[in-house]
């Protein structure tokens, strides 16, 4: 187990980068259930909600870039605070991603019609619910540092890409059969796309956190 | 997360965590030891001060054309170490070493071995410059004459300006040859020394903290010059300094209370290396 630095404000700053990683990951995570429940309730304050917060997250990852600098700069970290400080940087990249990604997803289900497409919705909601479990996940590995969690998250993402291929299939066949649907279908698609890469992050981020903890790549094995 | 990993208690363990860095119980050297073509080599090294064993079974490769850095707390052992590799523990009163080293394939420690010819072979750098209180052109001209190097005036003059050249020193000095070694700068000073060895033909160049005494700029001159030196000769540098080890090395050994607990290439032992001790200590977590 890793001991405390001798120099005790190396921790500090350390342990600032560490919660300013976690609060994204908690802000990031309300924006992707927040999406999930547009969804489900198409509810236009929610949407109102994501756009209200997407700024405080922007804050926060120009705040970690500022720490990591600092840090680097102030501490010449070696070994594994080099490679959190390293991948801090990444990891707030995906979590603002996975915000964004989140945010777009509202927009375009605000601007669905009114639902004759139930069984691709669905399917979608299942995609959400997913994406959601493998980022909590992930951020409860990240407070653990807990890498054997962190190989069970990346592979969760496969369960997204079926349900994504699953979903392309059904759309396909809808939108072919009655021409109708194409408008709600294509917003359809989008929102599916954003997860399947919501997805893609958050197993980034499992990525990233095993390297933190071995030193070494993962690549599925 | 640091704070994560140093608390047990909450949440639950890792045992791929535990199990990934080798525990700080673990005496034996992890890594690898051994290169393919050594030019000097030691075997269960062991160094004692009259009872106390300062070095405990230490084997270890140097390379030819590589920058090893000796790493480790103080007190562990680094010095006592590079000692050994020519001989000099031989001047320090009750000090023994057993185990075998080599040069070139020779046992250094043979009786019938010439400690003055090795010396040369493996010259030394200190911490703190000494050169010696004589002229910077009688400091590099002093080794080669008593080894016999030269048989002309011409010869030894050619002598001392490539070994000035080769310590980077030459354009500092050129028109002051005769003046007093010890009027140089720091940093002037130590470049000295570095081609006071030179100047004997080392094939290894054993330097212990070479910067620790000089500043920012001087350090960085020696270490642009530490680099150069690769091509000709094998060096092995003691440093305190985690990230000059970084800087000139291309293998690290990293010594704790007399053992050799890890050694491989730089880059892995500063960004993923095996042990925990060597990890407590290259990351700032002193004990
Ligand atoms: N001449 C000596 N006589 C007795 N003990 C010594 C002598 N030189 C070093 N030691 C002891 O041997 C151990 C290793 O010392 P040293 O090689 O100088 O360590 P380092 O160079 O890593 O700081 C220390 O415990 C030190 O006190
Ligand atoms: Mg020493």
């Amino acid at each position: 187990m890793l001991r405390a630095h001798t120099v005790k404000s190396y921790d500090e700053q350390m342990e600032k980068l560490n919660s300013r990683i976690l609060e994204m990951g908690a802000r990031a995570r309300t924006q992707l259930a927040r999406s999930l429940e547009a969804l489900s309730r198409r509810d236009h304050t929610i949407a109102q909600e994501i756009v209200r917060d997407e700024p405080g997250i922007d804050a926060l990852r120009e705040e970690v870039d500022q720490l990591t600098v600092g840090i680097l700069a102030m501490r010449q970290p070696m070994a594994i605070d080099l490679r959190i400080i390293v991948t801090s940087l990444k990891t707030a990249s995906e979590l603002e991603r996975i915000a964004d990604r989140a945010a777009g997803i509202a927009g375009h289900v605000m601007q669905l019609n009114c639902i004759p497409l139930r069984e691709p919705v669905e399917l979608i909601l299942q995609m959400a619910a997913h994406t959601l479990r493998m980022l909590d996940k992930v951020l409860e590995a990240y407070r653990t540092m807990d890498v054997d969690d962190a190989v069970e998250v990346w592979h969760m993402d496969e369960e997204t890409d079926r349900i994504y291929q699953a979903l392309l299939q059904q759309l396909q066949h809808v939108m072919q059969e009655e021409s109708g649907t194409i408008n709600d279908g294509m917003r359809l698609l989008v929102a599916a796309k954003s997860y399947e890469r919501i997805g893609d992050h958050v197993q980034n981020i499992a990525e990233h956190l095993y390297y933190i903890v071995t030193g070494d790549t993962y690549c599925g094995r | 997360m640091e704070q994560a990993l140093i608390r047990e208690s909450t949440g639950r363990q890792s045992p791929t965590l535990v199990s990934r860095r080798v525990s700080r119980d673990n005496r034996q050297t992890v890594g690898d030891p051994f290169v393919a073509d050594p030019r000097m080599t030691c075997r269960n090294v062991n160094v004692y001060y009259g009872d106390k064993r300062a070095i405990k079974n230490v084997s270890l490769d140097v390379g030819r054309n590589e920058v090893i850095a000796m790493i480790g707390p103080s007190g562990c052992g680094k010095s006592t170490f590079i000692r050994c590799l020519n001989r000099m523990n031989d001047t320090i009163e009750g000090c023994r070493v057993t185990g075998e080293i080599t040069l070139d394939g020779q046992n250094i420690y043979d009786s019938g071995l010439d400690v003055v010819a090795l010396r040369a072979q493996v010259g030394m750098v200190f911490q703190k410059p000494n050169p010696f209180p004589k002229s910077i052109y009688e400091n590099i001209a002093y080794g080669p004459r008593i080894h016999g190097l030269v048989d002309s005036k011409a010869a030894l003059d050619e002598l001392v300006e490539n070994s000035l050249k080769k310590a980077g020193l030459w354009d500092e000095v050129k028109d002051r040859l005769h003046e007093p070694g010890t009027g140089l700068s720091g940093g002037q000073q130590q470049r000295l020394c570095i081609a006071r060895a030179i100047a004997v033909s080392p094939e290894v160049i054993l330097m212990d903290e070479p910067c620790s005494a000089l500043d920012p700029m001087a350090t960085a001159i020696i270490e642009d010059l530490i680099d150069e030196l690769r091509q000709h000769y094998s060096i092995v540098i003691v440093t305190h300094s985690m990230q000059q080890a970084s800087r000139v090395s291309q293998r690290t050994a990293f010594f704790h209370l007399g053992d050799l607990i890890e050694v491989g290439a730089t880059s892995q032992v500063f960004t993923n290396p095996l042990h925990e001790l060597t990890e407590d200590y290259i990351t700032g977590r002193f004990g």
